[in-house]
């Protein structure tokens, strides 16, 4: 825990929890969304928004009590050495399959969008070895890169608000004509929109501050997360017409600036898409560090470099099998569940057994 | 680093990109689509291409377009084979206008549009028009002082919307109008005049993505200035006295300003009302009479009384097209969800209470009196 080359300052890891949230879901969340909550997509969004706050309080809780050892270290020190390397390898597949997804979803819109004709392992093979290529020069790194495309964030927003000047506000009303259940229901789809930021649970130890200020830290990027998705929902609910339009198009968001042409460019969403890109391939390394630490730890190497091609082998395989939008919603709701369990319930049971057995590090002046 | 001779190696094969290009040497542009239903039920679509001619004398190339039509199917269907007939591929991604034909318009122009939707290289920014009789015959005219007949319809498109009498929309922002149930869109009508220029006279009515019928350009842009898009101009000739012997006496013309409208949708019992309120600040271009500033009481009031007579005849239109191009409909969903629910979601238009009120008001009368 001592390689003072890989720590991050608590501003970085603001950022990095932000581009882990925002990812490849962005372009296709106010349709999922409004699918579901209609008008109402943005309360669900907001609502999405306070329930990852609450798993974050659950995640800070259980970094308070281990400061310095991630999640693949406190999994055996509270289970014991064999549900410990069970639980390990399940994360770490858990990341890869969630990974894949991302990876798959990523090409998907590609395909669709700008390369239609390119086989789709080329673009998938082109982002994994950035990724890699990002992983691979260690946390310090990572979260350097995530600063610096941060300003990204705010081109993306400029477009979507320069196209909201063709917005009818009317479609937003009756605010609250769901129910709080269907509203729920779209919460759902957004939450797994925010999900990213168990990141935290394994980098904590090597963030420089102390458990309140990375508390601040991971709360700011979170709700920067919960009105930034809002804002985007918002945008595009009043947009689009919320009961058939929105259900028609998949990527309501790049659609709204398609149809905008400037002086010098035209097709604005593709340029869009290429911001985006670098979005996605954020949250790709993202997971694309998480589960090869995870394999590390599980073969108790020093450095989690030597699984990356691993990893992204096991990526690319996954991700080339679905090839239509059926197999997308298959996938989709194989990992429903599985979410919920590893990042919702095996943390919080994991705090909730830290407490019964009181058990904690006792040194932690690092 | 160990060497990073193979992944220059990688980078080169896979960057170029070589599956997707679109050379535009091979690229015929499309810059208007005509849609036309064919008396057995086919379909009809026409394209025009720019075809550039390098000038005898001149630095500047003369571009001048040439027609190509086909039956089929689909759009797409006819597309297929008008690709058959010409050298080079067509490329629609630059279009800037699609036309109907009044029988294609009247049987529903959502279906035929799909495929600029679908296809992610359409270009939404394009916009919708109705022809009188068939489309395809404006693609054929032969306007004389420009060669290029889609350069032409578009400028003379331009100047319509500029002078308000047809509103700024593309088929992104109109889509959403479309699907909508509380809402209705309006498109440019054009008309072809003896086979040499064409002319936008005024808006077709669309009742829920179908054609109705036209209203002449003064009444678009009263029912532009009422739905308050009012363009750069929105210009009137009305007759505001009728006792002078020289006839032009009568009339003046005159500019709208600035304007105000509001709109407000009261329900009582299920009733619905609606009360348009549009207050025009006018500039007077010319009155032949002279002498503005004396009788400005009489022309506001005269002028006041005559637009609103013709704002309540416009709306009298809309209702029996069933065009609801305000969104009444809309904003019942809105602001009065449970008085939309029981209503017919087809006629509600028609049963619509209107209250239109013009008030005009001069502000400006030139360098003269």
């Amino acid at each position: 825990m001592k390689q003072n080359k890989n720590r991050i300052t608590n501003k970085q890891l603001v950022f990095m929890i932000i581009q882990a949230q925002i990812g490849v879901g962005i372009l296709s969340l106010p349709h999922d969304v409004a699918l579901l909550a209609k008008q109402d997509g943005w309360i669900s969004t907001l609502l999405a928004g306070i329930i990852s706050q609450a798993i974050i309080f659950a995640f800070w809780g259980l970094s308070r009590r281990f400061p310095s050892s991630s999640l693949y270290e406190i999994l055996p020190k509270l289970l014991g050495k064999v549900v410990g390397k069970v639980l390990i390898l399940s994360y770490a597949l858990y990341f890869m399959v969630t990974g894949s997804l991302v990876l798959a979803r990523y090409s998907d819109i590609l395909d669709k969008w700008i390369l239609p004709r390119t086989p789709n392992w080329i673009t998938m093979v082109l982002i994994l070895i950035t990724c890699i290529y990002i992983v691979n020069a260690g946390l310090t790194s990572i979260a350097r890169f995530y600063v610096l495309v941060s300003p990204i964030l705010f081109v993306l927003l400029v477009l979507i608000v320069y196209a909201m000047k063709d917005a009818n506000f009317l479609y937003i009303f009756p605010v609250g004509g769901h129910s709080i259940l269907t509203i729920l229901k779209g919460s759902k789809e957004a939450a797994f929109s925010m999900l990213g930021f168990e990141l935290f649970l394994f980098i904590h130890p090597y963030v420089q501050a102390s458990g309140k200020e990375k508390l601040i830290a991971i709360t700011t990027a979170n709700i920067f997360v919960t009105f930034y998705y809002t804002f985007l929902v918002f945008a595009a609910l009043v947009y689009f017409e919320p009961n058939i339009d929105i259900g028609l198009t998949p990527e309501p968001l790049l659609y709204m600036i398609k149809a905008y042409s400037f002086q010098v460019l035209e097709r604005t969403d593709l340029f869009f898409l290429s911001l985006w890109l670098v979005v996605v391939a954020t949250s790709i390394a993202n997971w694309l560090f998480l589960s090869s630490m995870g394999l590390a730890s599980l073969f108790r190497k020093k450095h989690y470099a030597g699984c990356l091609p691993i990893v992204a082998g096991v990526n690319l395989i996954l991700a080339l099998l679905p090839d239509q939008g059926r197999d997308f919603e298959h996938f989709n709701h194989f990992l429903g569940p599985t979410h919920y369990i590893f990042i919702g319930i095996i943390p919080i049971l994991l705090l909730i057994l830290s407490w019964v057995f009181s058990k904690k590090e006792v040194v932690n002046n690092l | 680093m160990k060497s990073q001779k193979p992944i220059f190696v990688l980078l080169c094969l896979l960057l170029t990109g070589c599956w997707d290009q679109h050379l535009l040497k091979n690229a015929v542009l499309v810059q208007i689509l005509s849609l036309d239903l064919t008396d057995n039920e086919d379909l009809l679509l026409g394209v025009s291409i720019p075809i550039i001619e390098e000038a005898a004398g001149g630095p500047q190339a003369l571009v001048k377009s040439e027609t190509f039509s086909a039956k089929g199917h689909t759009p797409r269907d006819s597309r297929r084979k008008i690709d058959r007939e010409i050298s080079g591929i067509l490329d629609t991604s630059k279009n800037k206008l699609i036309l109907f034909g009044e029988q294609m318009a009247a049987s529903g122009i959502y279906p035929p549009l799909d495929v600029i939707w679908r296809d992610p290289r359409n270009s939404l920014g394009a916009t919708l028009g109705v022809v009188e009789g068939e489309a395809v015959n404006l693609l054929n005219i032969t306007p004389k002082h420009e060669t290029n007949v889609s350069e032409y319809i578009q400028d003379a498109l331009t100047s319509a919307e500029e002078n308000s009498i047809i509103p700024n929309q593309t088929i992104q922002t109109l889509a959403s109008e479309m699907l909508d149930p509380g809402e209705d869109i309006v498109l440019p009508y054009l008309k072809i005049n003896n086979k040499k220029s064409a002319v936008v006279v005024g808006l077709a009515l669309m009742n829920e993505k179908k054609y109705v019928r036209s209203i002449s350009p003064q009444d678009s842009t009263l029912l532009l200035l009422l739905n308050n898009k009012k363009g750069k101009y929105a210009r009137f000739t009305k007759q505001v006295n009728n006792d002078e012997e020289q006839k032009l006496k009568n009339y003046i013309t005159f500019n709208v300003h600035k304007m105000k409208r509001k709109l407000k949708v009261q329900v009582k019992n299920g009733e619905v009302s609606v009360n348009i309120y549009s207050h025009l600040k006018i500039n007077v271009e010319e009155y032949p009479k002279g002498d503005v500033p004396k009788e400005i009481d009489h022309l506001n009031e005269a002028l006041s009384k005559e637009l609103t007579k013709e704002a309540n005849q416009v709306v009298t239109k809309l209702q029996q097209s069933n065009c609801d191009v305000f969104g009444i409909g809309r904003r019942l969903i809105a602001l009065h969800p449970k008085t939309w629910d029981m209503l017919d979601k087809k006629d509600y238009f028609k049963n619509i209470k209107f209250k239109t009120n013009v008030k005009v008001e001069i502000i400006k009368n030139g360098i003269v009196l």
